[in-house]
């Protein structure tokens, strides 16, 4: 009787996790469809291109079915679903292909190798007419893209290389662009009467993302005698341990003047970690301190927009993904591409920040409303 | 000099008690000195304690969980999970904010209470129970933020995180209520020496008439507990809700446990030992940052230290039970 009891209890309080998950998100964000697990699969039931109904609306419309009105599936591998960035990647890129009329199916690998590499093999099982991957390891995951590719479905990259494999195509950013973008900025508003004294908060220095985008910054102010990163602090992407390592640099340091951070996703651990140390005042008054950061995600410009940050180094996963799906498309339709996309960088200061063509700035997880972007880098192929 | 009856010499004999508290002031002089006293500066002093808190209220659960030879590695996953609900409630729901710290505080219960059924009741074994439910509340807060960062969170909430009383942050405060409390939980009441007695032989203790189920159920709740009162302080000092809050928290918890005295075969420990386990640990990693050393080999150094804490802890202990003998 007890055991009954207590395994009633289990699942009763399982259940309630469930639906207070499923209550909470159903209404905030009706649009947004993210992969709840690291295996989440999602093959929508029909294609949605319904909600759009002229071509001047959706310009992708009917671009992803074959001449027999047969809809492209498109396959997606990615490292992650933690950071807005992949979310607003992924959700945009599902919305765009389905848009255009195609089938779309995802596998988020939560950082696992091993997981990462089983899943290019489960999604093999669902036949797809292109494989996308965005991997956690540019090398480890390359023996799998190879053999898709000998199997003979086309693999894009999007955003981390593979090394190892050549893809029909990578779209990205120039990581190590976005740092040096941030230490222009710094070496372009210092100067030997004004030093910059720099704080360094690093993402996951053991992935090459983070890596870049510190080699990048490094490449700029090194050179300068008049910029000094006086310490590195690693995050592992972390708010909080951002919070802890603002708290300690400044006991050890109190000259530092500016902060370069490899992401706004530790941003609010950055700013609540200046506050406490007394430290967080806006562009203009005495004590500012001058911060550049990479993305460009929500934190980041109301970050901007409240006066303590100055910069942001833009890595937008809307150009990214509208790219991506262009591209892929042209490979379905038999078209010539480059095999490789290396995205411009823009810099966010507080003239441009509230433009609508900061990612950050379209409604959070309403992914069927963003507009199908306009981009001159891969157009929208005609069949 | 002889400190035969000095209480010092009371101390040095009880190092396998103590032993922890020299690694804690071995760990503080050699960190003074390599900084040139920038870690005893009061202002660090009250970082470090800042630092312990999260870390430490997640221990002081952990050493209980661990004297009756289990092990809770959910409580990553319940901070995570309590931070996005708080969040949520505060922000898109617009509820009350003391409502919303209690629902945080129940979704750490919550978790509690089914770990400690399916331990207790149902004899599924901690290590894979703690390991499922990490992932389910893992999983659950990762779908509730859906890969956003929830900020915005009313400013009253900052008071657990970034005010102080009396010059002492609140947080530290918190902790030093809750280390009283499982210090008088433990060694005063009856649960405390219940749960000593279930972690040195649970047979025995089953036969003495302790009623083990219901104590293994309050220790999974407590620790439960914890976690989400520590997911209180990380939200309240970054002021919003990550998924990556509290990931990886359960392995400094444990090895603050460990490091404190408390052994995992169970029966042995107390949380004043476990929160100087945490203070080491902070202290390492504070150290490590006033040092500049290069984030690259911070990690293995942490790890190291860890490391030969443990090793000379054992080794004394060893000497000692050697020596009896």
């Amino acid at each position: 009787m007890k055991k009954k009891f207590s395994i009633l209890l289990v699942v009763i309080l399982m259940l309630s996790f469930v639906s207070c998950a499923t209550e909470s998100t159903a209404e905030e964000a009706p649009a947004a469809e993210v992969p709840a697990a690291e295996t989440a699969v999602e093959v929508p039931e029909e294609a949605a291109p319904a909600e759009v109904a002229t071509d001047v609306d959706n310009p992708l419309a009917g671009k992803a079915v074959d001449e027999d009105g047969n809809p492209y599936l498109l396959g997606y591998v990615l490292n992650e679903t933690s950071s807005g960035w992949n979310t607003a990647g992924l959700g945009y890129i599902q919305s765009l292909w389905e848009r255009a009329g195609g089938e779309f199916v995802s596998f988020v690998s939560d950082y696992d190798l091993n997981l990462e590499i089983s899943m290019m093999d489960d999604l093999k099982q669902l036949n797809p007419d292109a494989i996308l991957v965005h991997p956690s390891d540019s090398a480890a995951i390359a023996p799998a893209v190879q053999t898709a590719m000998d199997e003979g479905y086309p693999v894009f990259a999007m955003d981390m290389a593979v090394t190892g494999a050549d893809v029909n195509s990578y779209i990205h950013i120039d990581q190590v662009m976005l740092g040096e973008a941030c230490g222009q900025y710094i070496a372009d508003n210092f100067s030997a009467d004004n030093p910059a004294v720099i704080l360094e908060i690093a993402g996951g220095l053991q992935q090459s993302g983070a890596q870049q985008r510190m080699e990048g910054f490094h490449n700029i102010i090194e050179p300068l005698d008049y910029a000094e990163i006086v310490q590195t602090v690693d995050t592992g992407w972390s708010s909080d341990v951002a919070f802890d390592g603002i708290q300690d640099a400044f006991e050890r340091n109190d000259n530092i003047n500016v902060l370069y951070s490899h992401s706004d996703f530790m941003m609010q651990g950055i700013l609540e970690g200046l506050r406490v140390k007394g430290k967080l005042a806006p562009a203009g008054e005495e004590g500012h301190i001058v911060l550049c950061s990479i993305d460009g995600d929500p934190t980041g410009l109301q970050g901007m927009r409240d006066g303590y940050i100055d910069a942001i180094a833009e890595h937008s996963p809307v150009l990214h993904a509208a790219i991506t799906v262009n591209v892929i498309l042209a490979e379905l339709y038999g078209q010539p591409y480059e095999a490789d996309y290396t995205l411009p960088v823009t810099l966010i200061t507080p003239e441009n920040v509230e433009s609508m063509d900061r990612w950050a700035n379209l409604p959070a997880g309403e992914y069927d409303t963003w507009p199908v972007l306009a981009q001159d880098v891969f157009p929208i192929p005609s069949r | 000099m002889r400190f035969r009856d000095s209480k010092l010499n009371s101390f040095l004999k009880n190092s396998s008690k103590n032993g922890v508290f020299v690694i804690f002031m071995v760990i503080v002089v050699v960190l003074a000195i390599l900084t040139e006293g920038k870690s005893i500066k009061p202002s660090n002093i009250v970082n470090i304690m800042m630092q312990t808190t999260t870390i430490g209220l997640l221990a002081i659960g952990m050493t209980m969980v661990i004297i009756d030879r289990g092990i809770d590695l959910s409580v990553g996953g319940v901070a995570a999970l309590s931070s996005a609900i708080g969040a949520i409630c505060m922000t898109r729901l617009g509820l009350p904010w003391f409502l919303c710290v209690l629902i945080m505080l129940v979704v750490g219960i919550l978790v509690g209470l089914l770990n400690g059924f399916s331990i207790s009741i149902l004899k599924m074994p901690a290590f894979i129970t703690t390991m499922a439910t990490l992932k389910i509340s893992q999983g659950l807060a990762h779908y509730l933020l859906g890969g956003t960062t929830i900020f915005g969170l009313p400013e009253v909430h900052a008071v657990f995180g970034q005010g102080d009383f009396l010059g002492i942050p609140v947080s530290v405060w918190i902790l030093a209520f809750f280390t009283v409390l499982g210090f008088i939980l433990l060694k005063y009441s009856r649960f405390g020496r219940e749960l000593y007695a279930m972690g040195g032989n649970p047979k025995a203790a089953w036969i003495a008439g302790i009623n083990v189920n219901k104590n293994r159920i309050l220790i999974y709740v407590i620790s439960g507990f914890m976690a989400s009162v520590a997911a209180l302080i990380i939200t309240s000092r970054i002021m919003c809700a990550q998924v990556t809050i509290g990931d990886g928290s359960e392995l400094d918890a444990i090895a603050s446990a460990v490091i404190g005295g408390v052994s995992m075969a169970g029966g042995e420990g107390g949380v004043l030992g476990a929160v100087a386990g945490t203070f080491i640990i902070v202290m390492i990693n504070n150290g490590l940052n006033l040092l500049a050393v290069s984030p690259y080999i911070q990690t293995a150094i942490k790890g190291t230290v860890i490391f030969v804490a443990i090793a000379s802890d054992v080794l004394r202990r060893r000497k000692e039970l050697r020596l009896k003998q």
